[in-house]
C-alpha cells in the first residue's frame, strides 16, 4: 500500500467520523409538551434524547441504537406504565442504546425495564420500583445493569433469563416479595458489589446458571441469602450473607441475660467464699 | 460485611445480656434485705452498661454523625441511668418503689438500641 493510499484511507475515515458525529442530535422531552415514544420514534440511532424532571404516563418501546437519559441526576424522571400488562421500557433486537438515571414503576404483569434480543445495552442509575420484576434481561448478552435501584416489586428485583456475558454491578435490589435478583439458565456472567437485602425469599439464586462470577455481594436479611440449584462452575467470593436475626437476635440475648445472671451468682459467691467474706 | 456495622450489633447484644441480668440481681436486691453477691453483679453490670451505652453512642455519631434526634435519644437514655444511679444513692424507700420500672426501662432501651443496629 503506497502513501497516498494511507493519506486516502485516514482521510476517509475522518469523514465517516464527522459524518456520523453529524448525525447524532440530542431531542428534548418535557412534561406535558409530547411524550417520550414519539421522541423515540422520531430519532435515529446514536441520538440522545434528554428527559426533563416529570412523570410521564406511557409504555416505551425501543428498537436502535439510543440514549434515553434524564436531564440531570436531581431531576426526577417517573415513567409509569400506562397499560399495565406490558413493560415500561422494552429494549428489543438492539445493539448499543443506554438508559440512564430513568424511575419506572407501575407494571404489574411485566418488568419495569426489559431487555429482550438485545446486546450492549447499559441501564445505570435508574429504578424500577412496584413491577411485577424490576429489570429483566432475556435472551440477550454483554449487557450492563449498573447502579440501579429495583426495590418493592412483585417478584424480582433483578432478573436474567437465557442470557450470558452481563455484567450486574452495583445495584440495589432489595424488599422485593420474592427475590433480590434471579438467574435462570444464565451463565458467564458477573455478579459484583450489589445489595440484595430483605428479600421475602432469597438474596440470589442461580437456577441451571453456570460459570457466573458471584463477588463482593450483600445478602442480610433475607429468608436465604445465596442459593444455587442444578448449576455449576459458579465462583462465590467475598459475598456476605446475614440471616433475618432482628426477631431472634433479641429474644436469644434475653434468655442469654437469664443464664448469665445465674453464672455470675455463682462465680460472685465462690469468689465471695474463697475471699473469707461469705459462709 | 463493614466492620463498623457490625461493632454497634455486637456491643449492642452484650448490653441487652448485661441489662437483663442486672435487673434480675436489681429484684433480687429488692426482694432480699442483705445480698452481697446480688448487689455485686447489679454493680458491675450497671458500670458496664453505661460504658458499653456510651461506645454504643459515640459510635454512631462517627457513623452517622450527630442528628438532633439521635442525640436526644441517647443523652435521655444517660440521663435515665443517672437518676436511677441517683436514686438508689439516695436511699429513699418511696423512691425505690419505681426504681425497678427504671430498670425495666433500661431493658427496653438496650432492645431498641440492638434493633435499630441490627444492619440491614
Amino acid at each position: 500500500m503506497g502513501k497516498k493510499h494511507v493519506i486516502l484511507l485516514i482521510l476517509l475515515s475522518f469523514i465517516i467520523a464527522a459524518a456520523d458525529i453529524c448525525v447524532a442530535a440530542t431531542i428534548r422531552v418535557t412534561e406535558g409538551n409530547g411524550n417520550i415514544q414519539t421522541a423515540v420514534d422520531r430519532s435515529l440511532p446514536g441520538d440522545l434524547i434528554l428527559i426533563n424532571k416529570g412523570r410521564y404516563v406511557e409504555n416505551i418501546a425501543i428498537d436502535k441504537a439510543i440514549h434515553l437519559r434524564a436531564a440531570s441526576y436531581d431531576a426526577k424522571v417517573v415513567v409509569a406504565a400506562k397499560d399495565t400488562t406490558l413493560p415500561v421500557i422494552k429494549v428489543e433486537g438492539t445493539i448499543g442504546a443506554s438508559i440512564d438515571g430513568i424511575n419506572t414503576e407501575g407494571s404489574t404483569e411485566e418488568a419495569g425495564i426489559l431487555l429482550l434480543h438485545s446486546s450492549k445495552i447499559t441501564v445505570s442509575r435508574s429504578s424500577a420500583s412496584k413491577n411485577r420484576i424490576g429489570i429483566a434481561v432475556v435472551d440477550s448478552e454483554s449487557n450492563t445493569i449498573s447502579e440501579n435501584r429495583t426495590e418493592f416489586n412483585e417478584t424480582y428485583g433483578i432478573y436474567l433469563e437465557r442470557s450470558s456475558g452481563n455484567t450486574v454491578v452495583g445495584n440495589i435490589a432489595g424488599q422485593n416479595s420474592d427475590k433480590g435478583i434471579f438467574l435462570s439458565y444464565a451463565d458467564n456472567n458477573d455478579i459484583r458489589e450489589n445489595s440484595t437485602n430483605h428479600n421475602t425469599w432469597n438474596g440470589i439464586l442461580l437456577w441451571d446458571s453456570n460459570d457466573n462470577n458471584i463477588t463482593d455481594n450483600e445478602a442480610y436479611r433475607n429468608m436465604y441469602g445465596l442459593i444455587e440449584s442444578e448449576s455449576s462452575g459458579n465462583i462465590y467470593e467475598d459475598n456476605s450473607t446475614l440471616p433475618n436475626l432482628y426477631i431472634i437476635l433479641p429474644i436469644i440475648m434475653i434468655y442469654t441475660g437469664v443464664i448469665f445472671y445465674l453464672l455470675q451468682r455463682l462465680i460472685v459467691r465462690r469468689a465471695l467464699i474463697l475471699l473469707g467474706k461469705e459462709k | 460485611m463493614d466492620i463498623l456495622i457490625k461493632i454497634p450489633m455486637i456491643l449492642a447484644s452484650i448490653g441487652l445480656v448485661l441489662a437483663t441480668s442486672s435487673f434480675i440481681s436489681g429484684l433480687q436486691l429488692i426482694k432480699v434485705k442483705r445480698s452481697s453477691v446480688d448487689g455485686i453483679i447489679h454493680r458491675i453490670n450497671g458500670y458496664c452498661s453505661v460504658v458499653l451505652l456510651s461506645s454504643v453512642a459515640i459510635s454512631s455519631f462517627i457513623i452517622n454523625g450527630i442528628h438532633l434526634w439521635a442525640f436526644l435519644g441517647w443523652v435521655s437514655a444517660l440521663g435515665l441511668i443517672s437518676l436511677k444511679i441517683s436514686i438508689v444513692r439516695r436511699r429513699s424507700r418511696r423512691a425505690f418503689k419505681y426504681v425497678s420500672w427504671i430498670g425495666a426501662s433500661m431493658i427496653l432501651i438496650w432492645l431498641y438500641v440492638l434493633i435499630t443496629n441490627i444492619p440491614l
